[in-house]
């Protein structure tokens, strides 16, 4: 009965949670490129995500990010509903290989396994707008995985101790 | 790997085609521009994939059509060979008729060579006979002079002795003078002149003409043509050399002289 209780907790703890990042994730400010349609910011779901995935089966975790990637197309482009939800059910994905060899993949190659992981989710979801790939978009989108990752591995030393890295 | 781990594994697979079925299908029930460029791009890129198999599909179109057009050439060659034949053949009729026609007083009869006999004599077999009204000793002519005479006579073929033939002799009338001689083959195309008298004048290339004196041969159908002429001081006559004016070797279409 404990079990169940807790179970039930942690879901509504999640789910709480969830709708706080929505909503932060919706408001919080983003800096605006000479590239028109791209504007650089943090996808704090894309990190909760990544953090979902370390705590919990990441099957379940894929169907999670399905939901979550189809509020943030709503929030954010509702001509593109399925975008997110396609990226970050993939993201999530591969985030599984780096659950499965954590303990065997040294730092270096996480942080690179990871840059890549998020560059690859923002340039095809920029892909879609933008009308010219040009080395200006290339190099911003670049700003923005890096600027995730360092968040990432903030909260990874802040709040999860390591768990990650 | 342990068994839990490859459930799992299989898991996220299942889970993983599944809502990316979803999301895709979510996506492309849009019909906005972002989806259309999206849709475009895709094209492009399976256009792009499937480019080398398509270029290896024409390939081998253009393979098979171009054996059949080379068997159709091969087929008009063929057609247009025979047409030109034909049309050869026709000239070469229009040609004898034209040369019957300009000998009114004899009765020529056309045969065609059916084959050349060389068992004993220099001969050939012609599609004429009994059944023609074709005898012995009747002489053939092709459309340029004499060609030989009728020797065996079966009911629908005659073997014809060629003028090119050891044995074969006829009387001839040479000059302007029309004096007597005899035509005998040597060899090949050639022959001479027995009989011409020394006095008598001679030209290159002048032609000779049967003279009628024989009982098979009609007078003035062409024979031979000097190509040259000899005196002797011991002899009476002159040594004439003539080349026979019929083309035996290309002998088509004869006449029967009736």
């Amino acid at each position: 009965m404990y079990l169940l209780l807790n179970n039930y907790k942690i879901i509504i703890n999640n789910l709480l949670l969830t709708a706080l990042l929505i909503f932060f994730q919706s408001y919080f400010p983003s800096i605006t490129t000479s590239e028109e349609l791209l504007l650089i910011k943090f996808d704090f779901l894309l990190i909760y995500l990544i953090y979902l995935s370390f705590l919990y089966r990441v099957y379940l975790i894929i169907v999670f990010a399905f939901f979550i990637g189809i509020f943030q197309d709503l929030l954010v482009q509702s001509d593109t509903v399925g975008l997110y939800s396609f990226l970050k059910v993939l993201f999530v994905y591969f985030i599984g290989y780096l659950k499965d060899s954590n303990k065997i993949w040294n730092g270096k190659f996480k942080v690179s396994f990871l840059l890549i992981l998020i560059f690859f989710h923002s340039f095809l979801y920029h892909y879609i707008f933008i009308n010219d790939i040009n080395y200006y978009s290339i190099f911003y989108i670049l700003i923005e995985s890096l600027m995730n990752l360092i968040l990432l591995i903030i909260i990874d030393k802040v709040i999860y101790n390591g768990k990650i890295f | 790997m342990s068994y839990s781990n490859t459930s799992f594994i299989n898991k996220r697979l299942i889970t993983l085609f599944i809502f990316l079925f979803f999301s895709i299908f979510l996506f492309f029930t849009n019909k906005s521009t972002y989806v259309k460029k999206v849709e475009r791009n895709i094209i492009d890129f399976i256009s792009f994939m499937v480019y080398p198999k398509t270029w290896y599909e024409n390939i081998l179109y253009i393979k098979s059509n171009n054996e059949l057009l080379v068997q159709n050439i091969t087929q008009l060659k063929l057609l247009n060979s025979k047409l030109t034949n034909y049309q050869r053949e026709n000239i070469k009729l229009r040609e004898m008729l034209n040369f019957k026609e300009s000998y009114p007083k004899l009765s020529l009869l056309p045969a065609n060579k059916v084959n050349d006999n060389f068992t004993s004599i220099f001969s050939i077999i012609i599609n004429v006979g009994l059944n023609d009204d074709i005898t012995k000793n009747q002489p053939v002519i092709d459309m340029n002079g004499l060609v030989g005479k009728t020797i065996t006579i079966g009911n629908n073929a005659s073997k014809v002795q060629l003028i090119t033939d050891k044995n074969f002799a006829v009387s001839v009338k040479v000059g302007e003078e029309m004096a007597l001689a005899i035509f005998k083959p040597t060899f090949g195309k050639y022959g001479y002149l027995e009989g011409v008298l020394k006095t008598l004048e001679l030209k290159e290339d002048e032609i000779i003409y049967t003279s009628g004196v024989s009982e098979i041969y009609p007078s003035d159908i062409p024979v031979a043509r000097i190509v040259s002429f000899t005196k002797d001081q011991d002899k009476l006559t002159q040594n004439v050399i003539v080349e026979v004016i019929a083309k035996i070797n290309e002998l088509n279409y004869v006449f029967v002289v009736k």
